[in-house]
């Protein structure tokens, strides 16, 4: 096992090129693409129906969270914008209680939702504390206890919307897409290893076998994963991409999918005979994967049932929906469960047919 | 030492090998020769124990290499036909690589490759990507890394395929020089005849599948002729001399042609010391005398009536 890490490791080192522009061109997809959809410094109009005073209240606690930025604006103007686009979400103020209008859910809903929140509910604390001479104490534990204001979120299209975070779609779509090849190029080794009679060498040697594929098996994980932890470090510390806080989190939910693309490639390895056919077959698996996986463009908007049912089969839409589901959605690991069970699963069924392919040919 | 019983070896259509039946003993170098497809390299690769034979069995050290190969492959190096490295590496890589790979101890592997260069020539090139070798250079250490963990036994399997004349050379004065320094027992994959001619003690002539021919050169030759052909370049043909050959009673046959005498004597006669003798005798001034023996490409032409090479 030392021997293979040995040789992957110089080799490597003597040709790094593939390695670093496979993790570049996937940051500048990821940038380039990322950035040219969508808004970000997100502009919100608000109607007050407040009085000046509390209205000016209201704003500054909300100019206190958040890089948003808030203007008054006449009802009319509001809709419109919201409608055309030219804002991200129009704020309705109310004396006792707020709406929020937005044309789709995009990536910074949840952020702002929270920060009209917290800056509504800091407003009626503070009007609450100044009115607590003339009421009683219990009283206004029991009205501190009941909901003081209610919610409304109201959307032009519906229901069904998602959150859509252009910037994060286009990092975690091209961090999963390039690391297939990353992968895919290095668990082909037990491939060239076989064709150019290494192989043969080493049923010779006192190594066994498995200390073959788990030496290039493990080399594959690993320098898969550093490279989408390069690029999500990358956007996370050096362009201060928000991930929501889930950013561990998303590190996490990773290790499974490149797991699992370590045992898609064995197994395409174990179907392909030759390393030829493996390198025809990679990119046509990988590109229809990120395809279909949602990794180009959101799953969500996708509408025809056949395309929907292969994305069932592909580890793409989970490691997407995972991704996702830890950083937009605000959900813990445990929120995850599902995907990352399902990737697991593949990992397991595809590195046993893989592995079994391909000893049962030689 | 090693032992080969009525091996076959049956893929879905063809019967490549079909019954092989050798032995090496220590210290020997046995050629294996054969035309394309006759079965060497199965051959070897079942003696191996790469790939397990369809029925027979081999014998290493009288135990079963097909059950037991430990033994066997602690003892054996291999030197593939085809050229097996990793070209995007060093010379030296390449042996470190396969030297970890033999779980070789470390500081011993730095020696031992230092030692393995030296014999296969490549010291100076040890730093260069073996892509950039030419094909006689990655043939050597291509039996360099065969050579990494000490073996007593090799099996070359066409060593020298395709490679110019002076790395051939070097290849089979290495070959040599590994049999009787190191006491290396070697079998040796040709369908080169000077080559097997040259090394070899004992040689089977195999084809297709078949071993078809067995024994010491001289045995091997033997079946093609039992006699042996002198020619005898004179100054002047004298009758006085031709006379006395012919009434000899070992000749055979003599023929004159010019200045040359050509006789066939049967193969177990000295005749040499009879030819100088009855030449002073005479009076005759001898050229030369050559004794003409039969090659092993004759040998195969005669047993399967093809050549060995097309
Ligand atoms: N894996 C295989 N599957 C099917 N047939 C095979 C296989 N390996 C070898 N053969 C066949 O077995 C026969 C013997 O092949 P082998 O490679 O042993 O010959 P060889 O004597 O080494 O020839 P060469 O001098 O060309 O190396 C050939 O007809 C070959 O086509
Ligand atoms: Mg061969």
């Amino acid at each position: 096992m030392k021997g293979i890490l040995y040789a992957q490791l110089k080799l490597l080192i003597r040709n790094p090129a593939t390695f670093l522009i496979m993790t570049g061109i996937c940051i500048l997809f990821a940038f380039f693409i990322g950035s040219s959809s969508g808004t970000y410094q997100s502009y919100i109009p608000i109607y007050s129906e407040m009085e000046e005073k509390e209205t000016e209240q209201v704003l500054s606690h909300l100019q206190q969270y958040g890089a948003q930025n808030y203007e008054l604006v006449e009802k009319e103007v509001l809709e419109k914008e919201v409608r055309e686009g030219s804002a991200e979400a129009g704020l309705f103020l109310f004396d006792d209680h707020y709406e929020i209008v937005i044309a789709s859910k995009t990536g910074t809903f949840t952020l702002l939702e929270q920060n009209i929140q917290k800056a509504y509910g800091h407003y009626l604390q503070e009007k609450q504390l100044k009115q607590a001479d003339n009421v009683n104490g219990a009283q206004l534990i029991k009205q501190l206890n009941e909901p003081m204001f209610t919610v409304e979120t109201k959307t032009f299209f519906g229901e069904d919307s998602f959150i859509y975070d252009s910037k994060l779609q286009a990092i975690f779509g091209f961090a999963v897409f390039f690391v297939i090849y990353t992968i895919a190029f290095n668990v082909i080794h037990i491939l060239v290893a076989k064709q150019e009679g290494i192989w043969d060498r080493i049923i010779l040697s006192p190594s066994r076998k498995w200390e073959m594929y788990v030496g290039i098996l493990c080399y594959a994980f690993f320098l898969g994963y550093i490279q989408v932890v390069i690029v999500f470090s990358f956007f996370r510390y050096a362009l201060g991409v928000n991930f929501y806080d889930g950013f561990g989190n998303a590190l996490l939910v990773l290790i499974p999918y490149v797991l699992a693309i370590v045992s898609l490639s064995v197994l395409i390895a174990g179907i392909s005979k030759t390393t030829q056919t493996f390198n025809a077959i990679i990119p046509i698996v990988s590109v229809s994967f990120a395809m279909i996986g949602g990794s180009y463009w959101p799953i969500e908007i996708v509408t025809s049932k056949f395309m929907l049912a292969l994305s069932k089969i592909d580890p793409v839409t989970y490691v997407m929906d995972a991704l996702k589901a830890v950083t937009i959605y605000g959900e813990p690991i445990s929120g995850a469960l599902f995907p990352i069970s399902i990737l697991v699963l593949m990992s397991v069924v595809m590195m046993g047919v893989g592995i079994n392919l391909m000893e049962r040919r030689s | 030492m090693l032992e080969v019983t009525d091996l076959k070896k049956q893929y879905k259509q063809t019967k490549a090998v079909d019954g092989v039946n050798l032995f090496i003993e220590q210290g020997e170098i046995v050629g294996l020769l054969g035309p394309n497809g006759a079965g060497k390299s199965t051959t070897i690769s079942m003696m191996s124990s790469l790939i397990p034979p369809s029925e027979g069995d081999v014998r290493f050290l009288n135990e079963s290499v097909i059950k037991q190969p430990q033994k066997l492959r602690e003892k054996l190096g291999v030197v593939p036909q085809e050229i097996a490295l990793y070209l995007n590496l060093t010379a030296r890589e390449n042996l470190q690589f396969f030297g970890k790979i033999y779980k070789m101890d470390k500081k011993q592997l730095g020696a031992k490759i230092d030692q393995v260069l030296e014999i296969i020539g490549l010291v100076d090139k040890q730093n260069d990507l073996v892509k950039t070798f030419s094909g006689g250079m990655k043939r050597r250490l291509n039996i360099g890394v065969a050579l990494l963990h000490d073996p007593s036994l090799v099996f070359m399997d066409e060593p020298t395929v395709g490679i110019d004349p002076q790395s051939r050379n070097y290849i089979l004065d290495t070959v040599k020089r590994l049999n009787r320094e190191k006491n290396m027992t070697i079998l040796y994959t040709s369908h080169y005849m000077e080559e097997v001619e040259y090394l070899c003690d004992r040689i089977y002539i195999m084809d297709q599948g078949h071993i078809i021919a067995s024994g010491s050169k001289d045995d091997i030759k033997n079946i093609l002729s039992a006699e042996q052909t002198f020619q005898i370049e004179t100054a002047v043909v004298k009758e006085e001399f031709t006379n006395l050959l012919k009434e000899h009673p070992s000749v055979r046959q003599l023929t004159v042609q010019e200045k040359t005498v050509t006789l066939l004597v049967p193969k177990e006669v000295v005749f040499f010391q009879t030819i100088i003798e009855l030449a002073e005798q005479t009076n005759t001034e001898l050229k030369s005398v050559q004794v003409q023996k039969p090659s092993l490409e004759d040998v195969f032409l005669h047993l399967t009536g093809r050549a060995l090479r097309d």
